[in-house]
């Protein structure tokens, strides 16, 4: 059994102006100890997705399908529930770490919070492992070190409390939404070291959310591409590298400008923009911003097709990977 | 000096030992030291040799952006733009001078006035650098503006939040470009927006620079969008330069260990497997040295005592390191 099994699930968040479809028939499934990367643009649903296993989605926000967490469907279960599983079973990180963290309570409180919470322990003990995660998570050891504010500490220090603090409890799935977007690219590469490093040694499964399809080729081993609410290609991320089979995972990939001092090209930008989520077209999301698009996309939902063993696309022309 | 001399004169931009402390803050921390934000830096920008400053947040780079826009006084050094010392012209003429050039800031939610239509916006420039102009070739050089960048006419007649990210920027490089700039200073122009949007941006930013004779300086954290935007490149390291040259070349066989670490670090999808070198955490500057030597996986015994100066390592390359 997958640790994680997300079914047709729906989110759409009803509002006078209409009815927005946030995400669309999303499904896929995500074994123990794997990691799985979700890329898109702004507003295709990468945030949305996570929330949804999080419990998190707004009071708007209706969701169906099944989200099959532990042999257990979340969708439906109360409060309660999701609070024994939040921070304990699934945790998250996200991508400011410095509002993500109480800035008025020193950090080994924070960190040893979940266990007292989850784990019933006591305070001295929850500090003595507050103290042996901050290690693991590599904050300088020093003086009085359980005692710092938030700001006290550099933004990729902050970050790795917060990944102390999501650790706590050891939980079976970490969702990780753009944990290195507000880093300096050498305090990014560490990041992402340390969550690769984490996942091996705690057989723990990630769920990385970025827009940058550089940080997700680091770390794992699936990726899904997301454009309006749906999953549009998913592949292994050694197959997805070789070669894409969605047009809008070829734009992605085309408009990444690369410092590699090689011949200055054009980059391929995408042109247009994302549909509304309350006025999708009847056709292919994608239709409008496509380089091949043609009637058939206009007026007719584009299939999931597999273009090669365990390689899917959301396209009624996927190219050949 | 009281009047601004304009012409055809090489560099465009020369900044001469540059220097901006910022005093420290409050008498409680009267034992610390001043922040030294830009500490001596000495480049040239030629005509239509785009330059790009690259570096992690807090090295100095907006505020060397600021003090070449003549927004702030260095605390030494001199900023020669046209042959102009712009620190020792007349407030009237420094006001002149500006047409020549103009800024473009990351985010241009916040330096769009939300109650302005986008035509005000782009054309207001024009206030200050040609008053007299009637006013019906001024909306035919706002309109004219509005195409170059990609945007419609009817969008003169929309306000800053009907507008997408990228094209917030557009309108942003419009308003910039409207008084015929011969520089523009560009800080962080693509960091808020999504990867495809940065494409187009950085695209424009291109055309712009060949069709209309401007000349970039362009800021960012982001290598691989100064290398797609500009010729030469200089990268900052706590307010000093540490390597400097053609950006090309410089990405390509980077010399500077902190260069060589900082491309590096940079994600690469078509070769995800590759291990990277890795540097420590960002550490305060040594008093004594190299101030990159804290953090230097090479560093030697010499490099904690001598701070290196910049010098020519090859061809029109520049480095700071005593291993090189």
């Amino acid at each position: 059994m997958p640790l994680l099994q997300i079914e047709s699930l729906n989110v759409t968040i009803v509002a006078p102006s209409g009815n927005a479809h946030i995400l669309r028939d999303v499904g896929f499934k995500l074994e123990r100890g794997s990691t799985l990367g979700i890329v898109g643009e702004s507003g295709c649903g990468k945030t949305m997705t996570a929330l949804a296993l999080m419990g998190l989605l707004p009071d708007a926000a209706t969701a169906t399908g099944r989200i099959e967490f532990e042999g257990t469907d979340l969708l439906g279960q109360d409060e309660a529930a999701w609070c024994r599983l939040r921070g304990n079973r699934i945790a998250m990180i996200f991508q400011e770490p410095a509002s993500a963290l109480n800035p008025l309570q020193p950090i080994g409180r924070q960190v040893a919070e979940g266990l007292t919470l989850h784990r019933g322990l006591s305070r001295l003990s929850s500090l003595a492992e507050a103290e042996r995660l901050l290690d693991r998570v590599g904050i300088p050891q020093r003086h009085r070190r359980l005692d710092s504010f938030p700001h006290e500490l550099s933004g990729g220090q902050r970050q790795r409390v917060l990944i102390a603090m999501a650790l706590a409890c050891k939980p079976a799935l970490l969702i990780a939404d753009e944990p290195t977007s507000a880093l300096d690219v050498t305090v990014q590469a560490q990041i992402l070291d340390l969550l690769r490093d984490l996942v091996a040694e705690l057989g723990m499964a990630l769920i990385l959310i970025s827009h940058d399809l550089g940080v997700i080729g680091e770390v794992c081993e699936r990726v899904i591409v997301m454009y309006a609410g749906q999953i549009v290609e998913s592949a292994s991320a050694a197959a997805f590298f070789r070669g894409r089979a969605h047009p809008y995972s070829q734009a992605l990939f085309g408009a990444l400008p690369r410092a590699r001092g090689g011949e200055r090209a054009r980059l391929a930008a995408i042109s247009g923009f994302v549909p509304d989520p309350r006025e999708l077209p009847r056709g292919c999301a994608f239709r409008d911003r496509c380089p091949i698009g043609t009637s058939v996309c206009e007026a007719q939902r584009p299939p999931t097709i597999a273009v090669a063993e365990d390689h899917f696309a959301l396209c009624h022309f996927p190219s050949a990977p | 000096m009281s009047g601004a001399q304009i012409g055809k004169v090489d560099p465009l931009v020369e900044v001469i030992d540059l220097v901006r402390h910022y005093p420290p803050r409050g008498a409680v921390f009267a034992e610390r030291k001043a922040v030294r934000a830009v500490d001596g830096v000495d480049f040239r920008i030629e005509q239509s040799r785009s330059f790009g400053i690259v570096g992690e947040s807090g090295c100095g780079k907006s505020t060397l952006a600021r003090l070449v826009m003549a927004l702030d006084r260095p605390t030494a050094g001199r900023v020669m733009f046209m042959g102009n010392d712009l620190f020792s012209l007349s407030a009237q003429a420094l006001r002149r001078l500006r047409r020549n050039f103009q800024i473009v800031f990351q985010d241009p939610q916040g330096s769009l006035d939300p109650r302005h239509r986008a035509k005000r916006i782009v054309g207001e420039p024009l206030d200050v650098a040609a008053p007299g102009l009637p006013g019906t070739e001024r909306n035919d050089r706002v309109a004219a503006m509005l195409a170059a960048v990609g945007l419609r006419p009817d969008d003169g007649e929309r306000y800053p939040h009907e507008f997408s990210g990228g094209q917030r920027q557009r309108l942003a490089i419009a308003r910039a470009l409207i008084t015929e700039p011969a520089l523009i200073v560009a800080d962080e122009p693509v960091s808020a927006l999504d990867v495809s949007v940065q494409a187009q941006v950085l695209n424009l930013l291109r055309d712009l620079g060949d069709s209309r004779n401007v000349t970039y300086l362009l800021i960012s954290h982001n290598l691989s969008a100064i290398e797609h935007v500009a010729e030469d490149v200089a990268v900052m390291y706590l307010g000093k330069f540490v390597e400097m040259g053609p950006a090309r070349e410089i990405f390509a066989a980077p010399a500077h260990p902190y260069t060589q670490a900082l491309v590096d670090s940079v994600p690469d999808p078509q070769r995800p497997d590759r291990r990277r070198h890795r540097i420590p955490e960002p550490a305060p500057a040594a008093t004594t040295g190299c101030s990159f030597a804290p953090r230097c996986p090479r560093a030697e015994a010499r490099c904690r005592i001598d701070a290196p100066n910049l010098r020519p390592i090859a061809p029109g390359r520049h480095a700071a390191c005593h291993l090189i």
